[in-house]
C-alpha cells in the first residue's frame, strides 16, 4: 500500500533526466556545465507545452472570474477586463437568488455524508482488516460489487425507496443514498489502511487484557490518520460535486444543494451572466481554495484507490 | 455459526460477532442502497410504470421499444463515441503531459498545480461554465478567435449537430487531464530510477528511454486509466446535461441524460416512463461489466 499517498510527495523526477526532441541526454540540472543549443531549444519548448497547459487549465476559470465583476450590458462585446470591477453581481446572488441557501444545503448534505462514511467505513475496514467474519471473503466481494455498479441503473429505484420511507426531497435522504453507495470504496481504502498497521500493537493490546473496541478506538483508529483524512476528503469532493442523485431526489429549491441549483439558476437567468459566473465562482471558490491549502493530502484524496501498486 | 474446533467454538463465535458487529452498519447499508434497488432496477426493467399504481408486466417490451426508438439508438452511439475518444485521448495525452512534467521544470509544482485545478471543478460547473463560454455571443472562444483573426473559425459550438459531441469530448479533456496526468505523475515516481541509469549506460536516448522503460513500466498504472475512462464513458451525465442536455435535438444525448430526461425530465410528455428508462440503467451495467470482463481476460492473456 502507501502507494496512494505517495501521489502526493515530492517533485522529485524520476531517472529520465533527458530533453525532449534533442535526440540526446542532456546534463541534470546539477552538473549544468555544458548544455548545447539543441537541449535549451528543446527545454524551451517544454516550457512553451506546459505554459500554454496551464494557460488552457486556468483560462476560463478566469474569464468566469472576471465576468462575475462586469456589469450586465459590458458582457457582450466588451473587452476581457471590466471597465469597473463592481461585486453587485454577488450581493444579487446571495441577496435576491439566495444561493447562500443551496451553498449551506451542500454544506449540510456533505458533512453529514463524509461523517457517516468515514465512522462506518473505519469499523468496516477494521473488521475485513482484522476480525474474524463469517464468510469474510464473499461477503467483502458482495461489499465491492458496489464499485462496479452505474449509478444510472441504481436512480429510479432509490427513488421509489426514499419515497416510501418517505425522505424524498429531504437532504437526509440524499446523503443516505450517497453513504450507502460510497461506503464500499471507502471500506477498500480504509482496509488498506488498517492492514498497514502494525498488528503487534493490537497483540500486545490483547495481552494487556484489552477489548476490541477499546484496541480500535484508542489504538487502531489513532494509527489510520492519514487513511481517514483520503477518506474524507475524497468524500467531499464527490458529495459536493455530485448531480445525478441530488437532481432527482430534491424538488424543494429551498433544500437543493449547489449542483443542481447552479444548474436551474443557469436556465431561469440566463442573460444574467455576472450573475451566473458569481454563482458559479461561488461554488468553485471553497473546493480551490480547500485544494491549494491543502494540496499534499488533497491530491491524495482525489487520486486515492487509482493508483495502488 | 460452524466452527471446525468444537472446544473453541464459544470464543470463535463471540469473535466473529464482534466482527459482524463492526462490519454491520457498512453492510446494512449496501444491502438498503445498493442491492436492493439494484435487484429493483433488473426487476422493474421488465415492467410498464409510471412510478404509480400498479407495475404491468410487459416482458422484453422495453429493450425491444428500446430497439426501435431512435433516441435510443442516437443515445447509442454518442455514449460509444465519447466513450472511446475519451478514453483514447484521456490517457495519451494526460500520459505525455505526465511524462514531460517529470523532467526537471523551474516551477514544475506551479505548472502542476495549474493544471490540475480544473479536476477540482465539478462536472456541473465545467459543464455551466462551457455552455457560456462557447456561446456564440459572448462567449470568450468565438471572442479569442475573432482577436486571433480566425474569425471565420467561429461557430455555434454547441448548437451543431455535427460539432456537439466533439466539443463535449474537448470540454471533458479540459476537466479532466490534470486528474489522470496526476496519476500518471505518481506512477512515474514508482519506477527505480536505476532503470534507467542502466539504459543510459547501454547507450539508449531519451526516446528509447520512454519507449522502452517509461511506458512499459506504467503499464498498470495505464490500466487503471483505461478502466477508469471507460466506466466514466459509459455512464456519462453529468457534463452532457449541463451543456446541452442532451440537445439540440437530441444529437447529443447519451445513455445517462436520456434515461434520466426519460424518469425525471420532460421527454414522453409528462408520464414518467420508469420501466422504460430502468432498461437503459440495465443495458449501462450490463455494457460497464462487459468492457470490465474484456479487460481483465485481455489482462490474464498477456499475462500468461
Amino acid at each position: 500500500m502507501g502507494a496512494t499517498t505517495s501521489v502526493a510527495r515530492s517533485v522529485k523526477a524520476p531517472g529520465t533526466s533527458t530533453s525532449e526532441r534533442s535526440g540526446r541526454p542532456s546534463a541534470p540540472l546539477r552538473r549544468r556545465k555544458r548544455r548545447s543549443a539543441g537541449s535549451l531549444a528543446a527545454r524551451a519548448l517544454g516550457y512553451g507545452v506546459l505554459s500554454a497547459l496551464s494557460a488552457i487549465s486556468a483560462v476560463p476559470l478566469v474569464w468566469m472570474v472576471l465576468t462575475s465583476f462586469k456589469r450586465r450590458d459590458e458582457v457582450f462585446g466588451g473587452g476581457l477586463l471590466p471597465s469597473k470591477w463592481q461585486g453587485s453581481a454577488y450581493a444579487y446572488i446571495w441577496q435576491e437568488l439566495h444561493i447562500w441557501q443551496y451553498f449551506l444545503n451542500s454544506v449540510v448534505v456533505t458533512a453529514l455524508t463524509v461523517v457517516a462514511v468515514v465512522v462506518v467505513s473505519c469499523f468496516g475496514g477494521y473488521a475485513f482488516a482484522w476480525l474474524d467474519i463469517p464468510a469474510k471473503r464473499s461477503l467483502y466481494a458482495l461489499l465491492l460489487s458496489a464499485l462496479l455498479i452505474p449509478a444510472g441503473i441504481l436512480l429510479i429505484p432509490a427513488f421509489l425507496e426514499l419515497r416510501s420511507f418517505g425522505l424524498l426531497n429531504t437532504r437526509t435522504g440524499l446523503s443516505l443514498v450517497y453513504i450507502g453507495t460510497h461506503v464500499s470504496f471507502a471500506i477498500l481504502l480504509m482496509r488498506t489502511f488498517f492492514e498497514a498497521a502494525p498488528g503487534e500493537l493490537r497483540e500486545a493490546a490483547k495481552i494487556d487484557g484489552a477489548g476490541e473496541v477499546r484496541i480500535f478506538r484508542s489504538i487502531m483508529v489513532p494509527l489510520t490518520g492519514p487513511g481517514i483524512a483520503t477518506v474524507a476528503i475524497f468524500q467531499v469532493l464527490t458529495t459536493w460535486n455530485e448531480l445525478l442523485f441530488a437532481n432527482a431526489f430534491i424538488q424543494s429549491q429551498d433544500r437543493q444543494p449547489l449542483q443542481p441549483g447552479l444548474y436551474s439558476l443557469v436556465g431561469q437567468h440566463s442573460t444574467n451572466w455576472p450573475a451566473l459566473t458569481a454563482a458559479l465562482t461561488v461554488a468553485v471558490a471553497p473546493v480551490i481554495v480547500f485544494y491549494v491549502f491543502m494540496q499534499r493530502q488533497f491530491v491524495a484524496g482525489v487520486t486515492a484507490g487509482s493508483v495502488k501498486g | 455459526m460452524v466452527s471446525t474446533a468444537p472446544a473453541r467454538r464459544r470464543p470463535r463465535a463471540r469473535m466473529q460477532l464482534t466482527g459482524l458487529v463492526f462490519a454491520a452498519p457498512a453492510l446494512a447499508l449496501f444491502a438498503t442502497f445498493v442491492a436492493y434497488p439494484l435487484l429493483r432496477g433488473l426487476y422493474l426493467s421488465f415492467y410498464r410504470w409510471a412510478g404509480y399504481g400498479d407495475p404491468l408486466f410487459v416482458g422484453l417490451d422495453n429493450y425491444r421499444g428500446l430497439a426501435s426508438d431512435p433516441i435510443f439508438r442516437r443515445a447509442v452511439i454518442v455514449t460509444a463515441v465519447y466513450t472511446v475518444a475519451s478514453t483514447v485521448l484521456q490517457t495519451l495525452i494526460p500520459m505525455a503531459v505526465a511524462i514531460l512534467l517529470a523532467q526537471r521544470w523551474r516551477g514544475g509544482v506551479v505548472f502542476r498545480t495549474m493544471i490540475f485545478i480544473p479536476a477540482v471543478v465539478s462536472l456541473t460547473v465545467t459543464g455551466l461554465l462551457w455552455q457560456l463560454a462557447l456561446q456564440p455571443n459572448g462567449g470568450f472562444v468565438n471572442e479569442l478567435l475573432d482577436s486571433a483573426g480566425l474569425s471565420s473559425w467561429s461557430m455555434v459550438w454547441l448548437g451543431d449537430r455535427n460539432t456537439v459531441v466533439p466539443v463535449i469530448i474537448a470540454v471533458s479533456l479540459w476537466q479532466s487531464l490534470g486528474f489522470f496526468m496526476l496519476i500518471f505523475y505518481a506512477g512515474l515516481q514508482n519506477i527505480d530510477p536505476t532503470l534507467y541509469e542502466s539504459g543510459r549506460i547501454d547507450g539508449a536516448g531519451p526516446w528509447r528511454l520512454i519507449r522502452f522503460i517509461t511506458i512499459p513500466m506504467l503499464k498498470p498504472v495505464t490500466a487503471i486509466v483505461v478502466t477508469l475512462n471507460l466506466i466514466n464513458g459509459l455512464k456519462v451525465y453529468d457534463l452532457i446535461y449541463a451543456l446541452t442536455n442532451g440537445g439540440p435535438a437530441n444529437s447529443s444525448q447519451s445513455l445517462g441524460t436520456y434515461l434520466y430526461a426519460l424518469a425525471f425530465g420532460s421527454i414522453n410528455g409528462a408520464s414518467a416512463a420508469f420501466g422504460y428508462a430502468n432498461a437503459i440503467g440495465v443495458i449501462i451495467m450490463i455494457s460497464a461489466a462487459a468492457v470490465l470482463l474484456v479487460l481483465s481476460v485481455l489482462r490474464r492473456t498477456r499475462e500468461a
